[in-house]
């Protein structure tokens, strides 16, 4: 009984050491390709970053408008930075996919060419969202000094509701570009949005049908002058 | 004078193509001593009055000389261009000048102008055809002038035909708030940056040499807030800043034809306000050498003139600073300087007479704005927008601190206001080139 028992450790322990002996390299080799990708991507991201401050580009994208569309996007850094830090990010991804793959565990094997697969919709929707929420930050503020200007009163709920309207529409084309619940996406948001428009036209039926009669009176009755304009010019 | 700069190497835009009417028209008179231009949109309710004004003064004060008047037209559909027509032919009656001496007649052109719609491209073809025709002395006049008279046309002229002018800014009388804009930004700021005391350089009516005409044509920036309400504190910029010699021609009252005053105010405070940045950055290398503001030589003899009262409404302008203090808060941080900002902040409470935007305070935001206008810290349309609410609470309070005082006195509010800009350039130096 202690033979076989030993036997059967000897054996568990024989074929431990035989996987981590097989294991252990392909860890190291992971571990070499992550460190191999931080580095690269690091040098990658200073080069890419003095080639472009080099070729002017803070300045060309200045001049274009790209460094205040960035601005209206919370992005505090110049445009060579940051494509220095998605090269960084791509060029760390593309070691790590190839790190994990030197593992040999199941089920990375096809981890490659599935990412790759995905990648146009990936890359797609990634432009979506970066769009969306430049654009959405853009009409936000334009919307919010318009209505200031204007003087009117709730003009910082006008600006949001601008800006999370896009936002919004701008998350369902991300979802629908990445083919995650297409058809419960397209549901939940004519449901939401066609809600949200409803809701709006009923409160300001309501609450605008004084100020509406009001506008219509003034308009009729021209004769009865309203609060006097200032008469004086600016330039 | 300085003719070279950075601003100099910015490609030509090449020659401007006249529309086949004005062709025709240059062809036939070949050359000319004295050019008027007007430029219009929509005035046949007034334009009548400026064409004979100006076809009388040209007649009372240059009667041996080949005069043009140039009607640069936005597209007017009100019959614009027929008034001129009919006002040019019948030129002025010569009793209302009292002139015995045989007179030239005043040939008319009357153009469509093209590109951006709005001032500026109407001047540019006035500086084309004047170009063209070869024209030492032009001026310009705006179309929707009520108090214009033949004296003015000398005004504009003499100093540039007679005493080697290039460049005549107006100088008129208006009511103590009539002029905002310039009063409180654009007259203190052009002045503290180049040194001259040009009181009116946004007027709208200039008189300038044949060689600036030309020296204009050559800036491309047609495409820009100068073919707009920008034009014309980029001619007094370009003139002043390039070393063209510049004087100011005392013009009387001006008044205009009626129209809502306060519509689209900020999108004229964008339109100037954004040129004269521009212009700060175009000529740096002139500003930023320091120096106090000299005087600019005046002609014509000054006399008071009687202005109708007008209705200033300071509670809306109140209302409008404190919505923007309410809402533009997130704006205005990525703009101001902590300190200015506090101080704009502490103003929170004030309201009625107690209200007081200070000088200082005003011209730390207008350092301030520049300054971020320069550094691209916030998207250019949204940073000279959001400056609305503060230039009506600077304007409120102007209206506050001067409602008891007579010009003199207003003036002398304007002059102090002056001596803030001059004694802040330090500050703006430091902002300017983000040293805050």
């Amino acid at each position: 009984m202690s033979e076989l028992w030993k036997e059967t450790m000897l054996e568990a322990l024989r074929t431990a050491s035989q996987k981590l002996a097989h294991f252990l390299p392909n860890l190291l080799a992971m571990l070499s390709l992550l460190l191999l990708g931080l580095v690269a991507g690091l040098v990658l991201r200073g080069i890419v970053r003095r080639v472009l401050r080099g070729l002017r580009f803070d300045q060309l994208c200045e001049r274009w408008g790209f460094g205040q569309s960035l601005l209206l996007t919370g992005m505090r850094r110049p445009a060579s930075d940051l494509v220095g830090i998605l090269t960084s990010w791509g060029v760390f991804l593309f070691f790590a996919m190839v790190a994990l793959e030197a593992l040999e565990l199941p089920g990375t094997k096809s981890l490659i060419p599935l990412v790759i697969g995905f990648l146009p919709q990936t890359l797609a929707a990634f432009v979506i969202l970066v769009a969306g929420i430049f654009l959405a930050n853009f009409l936000g503020q334009a919307a919010l000094i318009a209505a200031v200007n204007a003087q009117i009163p709730t003009a910082r709920l006008a600006a949001q509701g601008v800006r999370w309207t896009i936002i919004l529409f701008t998350l369902a084309m991300v979802l629908t570009q990445l083919g995650i619940g297409h058809s419960l996406i397209l549901a939940a948001f004519s449901i939401t949005f066609g809600g949200l428009i409803l809701a709006l036209a009923i409160a300001f039926g309501l609450g605008g049908r004084d100020l509406a009669r009001e506008m219509i009176e003034r308009h009729l009755k021209k004769d009865q002058p309203e609060e006097k304009e200032d008469e004086f010019r600016h330039l | 004078m300085t003719l070279e700069g950075p601003e100099d190497s910015a490609r030509d835009p090449g020659p401007l193509e006249l529309g086949e009417e004005a062709t025709r028209a240059l062809e036939q008179i070949r050359s000319a001593d004295i050019l008027v231009g007007i430029p219009s949109y929509n005035n046949a309710r007034t334009i009548g009055h400026v064409v004979r004004a100006v076809c009388a003064g040209l007649a009372k004060y240059f009667p041996g000389e080949r005069a043009v008047l140039v009607n640069s037209d936005g597209g007017s559909q009100d019959g614009t261009p027929e008034v001129v027509r009919q006002a040019g032919l019948h030129n002025y009656d010569p009793r209302t000048i009292l002139v015995a001496h045989p007179t030239s007649p005043v040939h008319t052109i009357i153009t469509p102008y093209h590109g951006v719609p709005g001032k500026g491209s109407a001047f540019r073809t006035i500086f084309r055809i004047a170009e063209v025709l070869g024209a030492r002395a032009c001026a310009v006049v705006d179309s929707d002038l009520r108090s214009i008279t033949p004296e003015w046309v000398e005004l504009l002229i003499r100093p540039i035909s007679e005493y080697g002018f290039d460049f005549v800014a107006p100088l008129y009388r208006r009511h103590k708030y009539d002029g905002t804009i310039t009063n409180s930004i654009v007259y203190p700021l052009t002045r503290a940056l180049y040194g001259k005391k040009v009181r009116q350089p946004i007027g709208g009516d200039f008189g300038f040499s044949g060689r600036l005409a030309a020296y204009y044509l050559t800036k491309d920036v047609w495409d820009s807030d100068v073919a707009r309400y920008g034009i014309d504190i980029w001619m007094t910029t370009t003139a002043i800043a390039n070393g063209f010699r510049a004087c100011q021609a005392y013009l009387g009252a001006k008044i205009h034809d009626p129209r809502d005053p306060a519509a689209d105010l900020t999108g004229m405070l964008v339109q100037v306000v954004g040129a004269v940045f521009d212009l700060m950055e175009t000529y740096e290398h002139v500003w930023a050498q320091d120096g106090p503001s000299g005087e600019v030589p005046l002609f014509g003899f000054q006399y008071e003139v009687g202005l109708e009262p007008v209705h200033v409404n300071v509670e809306r302008m109140m209302a409008a600073f404190r919505q923007g203090l309410a809402d533009l808060v997130p704006v205005w941080e990525q703009v101001l300087a902590p300190q200015t900002l506090a101080g704009l902040l502490a103003l929170k409470g004030a309201a009625g007479e107690e209200f007081n935007l200070p000088q200082d305070l005003w011209v730390r935001v207008i350092y301030d704005f520049a300054a971020a206008y320069r550094q691209r810290r916030v998207y250019h349309d949204h940073l000279l927008r959001a400056l609305t609410p503060l230039y009506l609470g600077r304007t409120a309070s102007f209206v506050l601190e001067t409602w008891e005082a007579d010009a003199a006195a207003v003036e002398e509010n304007i002059e102090a206001l002056c001596g803030r800009y001059e004694a802040l350039r330090p500050y703006l130096l430091r902002a300017w080139r983000g040293d805050t």
